[in-house]
């Protein structure tokens, strides 16, 4: 059963560990019983899988002898979001493999818009092939996946999402399972995206 | 990128997970290594004097901090001749980022 471990950030543990500073990360909150009034933090913790973008032409099977930064990005994984998205500091340093796909245009003659994390961007749609791997170099099977890629915003206007956001539809989950298996000896919460296999 | 080509050989594994490991050459693993050492340091708190920006790390040392990831991976592969796909860049989150 082939699988990655996905690496977590913005746990509210992470700045304690070996380190004498308080946590920012978190929902801050007080516990109802507190009368002392003692924050306490909800944690809103990023799950990221470090994906591979691989030649668009590449065999199914084929895995990567050496993994260029500029093609692997780390993703938010985010089954919340339909899509994946990659903004555009990230895209354009893979960006000849990506096969454009043409859209309809919208009725209202404006340009196709995604709106998430609280922002609104516009888009061309593509597809890329994506595996994923992680800091001990396991492999998870490439799947070619349908994305957004986001067009680099007018001065002035939000910024888009900084990681790219593998999205709950990307083929990259098919067949798999994300698991929370325990936590480190350092109390790190450990997740696995791994196949789901009987 | 430096694909095995079409015909991969059997996969190297864990026999005890069946985990599928890639044989990387040198490069590679030394990319991985420094994303590896970003994520340790992360833990550590190394990183919080950059949140809300990228740094850039080649052999376990930072050798940029900025806003533009891009410009910023040109920059540290130039300044220590390397190629651009062996910087690591990474976004330090912000408690301001949701």
């Amino acid at each position: 059963m082939a699988k990655v471990r996905v690496e977590v950030r913005n746990h509210p543990l992470a700045r304690c560990v070996g380190s004498e500073s308080p946590t920012p990360f978190g929902l801050p909150f007080f516990r109802p019983s507190d009368a002392a009034r003692v924050i306490a933090r909800l944690p809103w913790y990023r799950l990221l899988v470090k994906v591979v973008v691989l030649p668009a032409d590449a065999d199914p099977l084929t895995r990567p002898v050496e993994i260029p930064e500029t093609h692997s990005p780390p993703a938010i994984l985010d089954t919340g979001a339909p899509l994946t998205c990659f903004p555009a500091t990230l895209w354009r340093q893979f960006a000849a493999e990506i096969r454009w796909l043409d859209q309809p245009p919208r009725e209202d003659g404006e340009p196709w818009r995604m709106t998430i994390l609280g922002g609104s961007w516009t888009y061309r749609l593509g597809r890329v092939r994506l595996g994923a791997t992680d800091i001990n170099g396991r492999w998870l099977d490439a799947a070619t996946t349908v994305a957004m890629f986001l067009d680099e915003p007018p001065a002035g206007a939000s910024r888009p999402p900084r990681h790219a956001i593998l999205g709950l539809r990307t083929p990259l989950l098919d067949r798999r399972r994300v698991r929370h298996a325990g936590t480190t000896p350092d109390d790190l919460p450990v997740w696995w995206l791994e196949d789901d296999i009987p | 990128m430096t694909t095995n080509g079409t015909h991969p050989p059997p996969p190297a594994t864990d026999a005890a997970h069946g985990d599928v490991f890639l044989e990387l050459n040198d490069e590679g693993k030394a990319a991985l290594a420094d994303f590896a050492w970003v994520g340790e340091q992360y833990h550590r708190g190394a990183w919080a004097a950059h949140a809300g920006e990228y740094i850039a790390v080649v052999r376990r040392q930072v050798v940029g901090v900025g806003g533009d990831p891009a410009g910023l991976r040109e920059r540290a592969a130039r300044e220590c001749g390397v190629p651009p796909g062996r910087v690591v860049v990474s976004y330090i989150d912000s408690p301001n980022d949701l």
